[in-house]
């Protein structure tokens, strides 16, 4: 648990959101800021958050690192304490030792032990001073900041008491030889970080171990006889399907947004002409805002014609499944096999009664193709992008439908700025 | 999918290998000596399965075995294939001398096939009256036995989170523009898909004209923003059918499945 973050006031951004704190240099892109911000506020509430975000963001940079040479940095907890992901010229000092990301510029996931703070900043500031009375105190959101204190109560509050070795590196960037990456663990703060090459296989020691208790790292269990299944007649519980279409299609655990209601009582996207779900006329001067669960927004239909739901957000790529979003359950994983598709490609996800594009900084790029649009658009990294109904959406060489009821006549779509190809 | 010859399944052995599915192979075996049954068909389907896909799997089958119905296909066991070259899947069913109504093994008349059809809607009727929507019906999955033809249940590669897979595109037709609109299957989605079925295996002429041209991407177009035309050759009764089957308002299909086999009751059609 985190007692409190202060914030250290100059350039820079800091962000916190629960149990994750997260620091970028002021030379870091709008893009790179919504994504920390993003992955912070997904993962703050896990209590292995530390851990989920800077493998998150590992597996990002392991596709591609589009903005290498800025600094940033993420902390949170871990199962064994504390856990970080650095990135380019950055340094922590944990109270006895400075870790920092070497080669330079490159990135280092690492365990760390708060003696009894975590102090992160940009690489060569001098050990600051902890202040124990300070009013500065980050509780949540995104503020500008040169670095920040974390202040835990307990040095290791969350899984086994066992303590880390600070620095102890869990994976590391690559670099130009085949040389040994190692973290730079120097009791002198203003020594000069070496710059030293790297190598992109993880040390045999480091990388995590699987949980052989974990579900879903279990194999299949032996086979099933479903001809006794059938003699018992076990799981013919089910009431029969309701007639016709079906019930309403709220989704349980589905978000609560603003809607109008049609005369019928279905919750509509605010200035739908007619209801998605009976096609009763919404007239606008009778429409008022409403609270309710949202439906499903769509659907994505793939180029091997599975169509998912869009009652959630999904991790594209082609082998999402151990993405934090999706092993946190907060995404599913849509899985696309090809060429150049990246583990974790993009993301797409449901925000109000909008579906969003985010390509994770893949090599082989997204790109989407808008109705009535003359080209195919290459979207930039950590660039949300909101779908607009009919696009279609290629990451890499595969090609993915967004599939929507909810078109509203001339909406005012906020868009970002996509590189044209 | 790389297709390979293979001696056994598990420990079911390979007779013969039979015309491949979208989802993987499927072999006529042998059945080991513990089931009391003589042969089998064994599809195997190359898909990683973790634990939590093996319970959504095994539950999805478990539902579909627990219907009451001569008209759905016996389903004899389900386990995985560890094969080594590609780890999976195989399910074992009754066995289908007469093939699958997209690939027969003998050529068939129009009557022949719209009975088929029809049976094929009892079927379903069962599993809907259980609680269960297919959401995968296409001419692959009416599986012609010796008592008649009976429904096979959904592709078992059926990503989490997939609302449904036709498995080729050529049957993309089959799907309700509803369920590209987020729609969960259910009876009216698969009475469409049967209505669609049936006009597959009448007429070679495409649902959607041109859609057999289409890339994905103006597929998908023609299937949201067109009509679906009928076969004009296809004889009246069971034309309207299939139209009705096709009606864009759900309400105005078929209430029930059982409703469109009555209505597949048609002496001489087409």
């Amino acid at each position: 648990m985190i007692d409190r973050v202060e914030v250290t006031r100059g350039s820079g951004t800091v962000i916190r959101y629960g149990g994750i704190v997260a620091w970028a240099a002021p030379s870091a892109s709008p893009a790179l800021i919504s994504f920390l911000a993003q992955s912070a506020r997904n993962l703050g509430p896990s209590p292995l958050g530390g851990h989920q975000i800077a493998g998150h963001i590992g597996d990002v940079l392991s596709d591609r690192d589009p903005e290498p040479n800025v600094a940033f940095a993420v902390v949170g907890p871990s199962e064994q304490g504390w856990e970080a992901l650095l990135h380019g010229p950055v340094q922590v000092w944990d109270g006895a030792r400075w870790v920092a990301p070497n080669p330079k510029p490159g990135w280092l996931q690492a365990a760390i032990d708060p003696q009894p703070a975590i102090t992160v900043g940009s690489a060569g500031a001098p050990t600051p001073a902890l202040v124990p009375d300070t009013v500065w105190d980050l509780e949540a959101g995104v503020v500008p900041g040169a670095g920040f204190v974390l202040v835990p109560t307990v040095a290791a509050s969350y899984g086994p008491s066992s303590t880390p070795v600070s620095g102890a590196h869990l994976r590391t960037a690559t670099g130009p030889r085949n040389e040994p990456t190692t973290v730079l663990v120097v009791p002198d703060p203003t020594a000069v970080l070496p710059v030293v090459g790297g190598d992109r296989r993880p040390g045999p020691d480091l990388e995590p171990e699987p949980d052989p208790d974990s579900p879903r790292s279990r194999p299949p269990q032996g086979s099933l006889n479903l001809l006794a299944v059938r003699a018992e007649g076990a799981g013919a519980t089910r009431p029969a399907l309701p007639v016709g279409r079906g019930p309403d299609r709220s989704v349980p655990g589905a978000p609560v947004v603003a809607g109008v209601l049609c005369a019928r009582g279905h919750l509509n996207r605010p200035g739908m002409p007619a209801c998605v779900r009976c096609s009763t006329p919404i007239p606008f001067e009778a429409s008022y805002t409403v609270t309710g669960t949202r439906p499903a927004l769509g659907a994505l239909v793939a180029d091997d014609a599975t169509v998912y739901r869009l009652d959630r957000g999904y991790v594209v790529g082609s082998d999402p499944s151990r993405d934090p979003a999706v092993r946190s359950g907060q995404a599913l994983p849509l899985i696309l096999k090809g060429a150049d598709i990246a583990t974790s490609h993009a993301d797409v996800r449901t925000h109000d009664w909008d579906v969003v594009v985010t390509d994770r900084g893949s090599a082989s790029g997204t790109c989407i193709f808008e109705l009535n649009s003359p080209n195919w658009l290459r979207l930039r990294p950590y660039e949300p992008r909101v779908l607009r109904p009919g696009t279609h959406v290629a990451f890499a060489q595969r090609i993915v439908t967004f599939v929507t009821p909810w078109v509203v006549p001339d909406a005012a779509v906020p868009q970002g700025d996509p590189q044209e190809t | 999918m790389e297709v390979r010859l293979r001696s056994s399944v598990a420990d079911y052995e390979v007779i013969a290998e039979l015309p491949s599915v979208g989802g993987g192979a499927r072999y006529l075996c042998r059945t080991p000596d513990r089931l009391e049954l003589s042969t089998a068909t064994v599809m195997v389907t190359e898909v990683a399965v973790d634990a939590a896909g093996w319970q959504a799997l095994t539950e999805r089958l478990t539902r579909y075995s627990a219907v009451s119905s001569d008209r759905v296909m016996s389903l004899i066991e389900v386990g995985p294939d560890l094969d080594p070259i590609g780890a999976g899947v195989y399910l074992a069913t009754e066995s289908a001398p007469g093939g699958w109504l997209s690939d027969p093994v003998e050529d068939l008349d129009g009557p022949s096939r719209v009975q088929a059809v029809g049976q094929v809607a009892a079927g379903l009727h069962a599993l809907h009256e259980s609680g269960v929507a297919h959401g995968g019906i296409t001419a692959r999955a009416v599986v012609l036995t010796g008592r008649g033809a009976v429904l096979a249940p959904p592709p078992l590669d059926l990503p989490v989170g997939a609302l449904t897979r036709v498995g080729a595109w050529r049957d993309l037709v089959t799907l309700d523009p509803d369920l590209l609109s987020g729609e969960e299957s259910s009876r009216s989605s698969d009475v469409w898909a049967l209505g669609a079925t049936l006009h597959i295996a009448l007429s070679d002429r495409p649902l959607y004209p041109g859609i057999e041209k289409d890339a994905a991407v103006t597929a998908i177009q023609r299937i949201l923003y067109t009509r679906p035309e009928i076969d004009p050759d296809i004889s009246p009764d069971v034309a309207d059918v299939i139209r009705s089957c096709l009606e864009p308002d759900p309400a105005a299909r078929p209430t029930t499945a059982e409703e469109l086999a009555d209505r597949l009751q048609i002496p001489d059609a087409p």
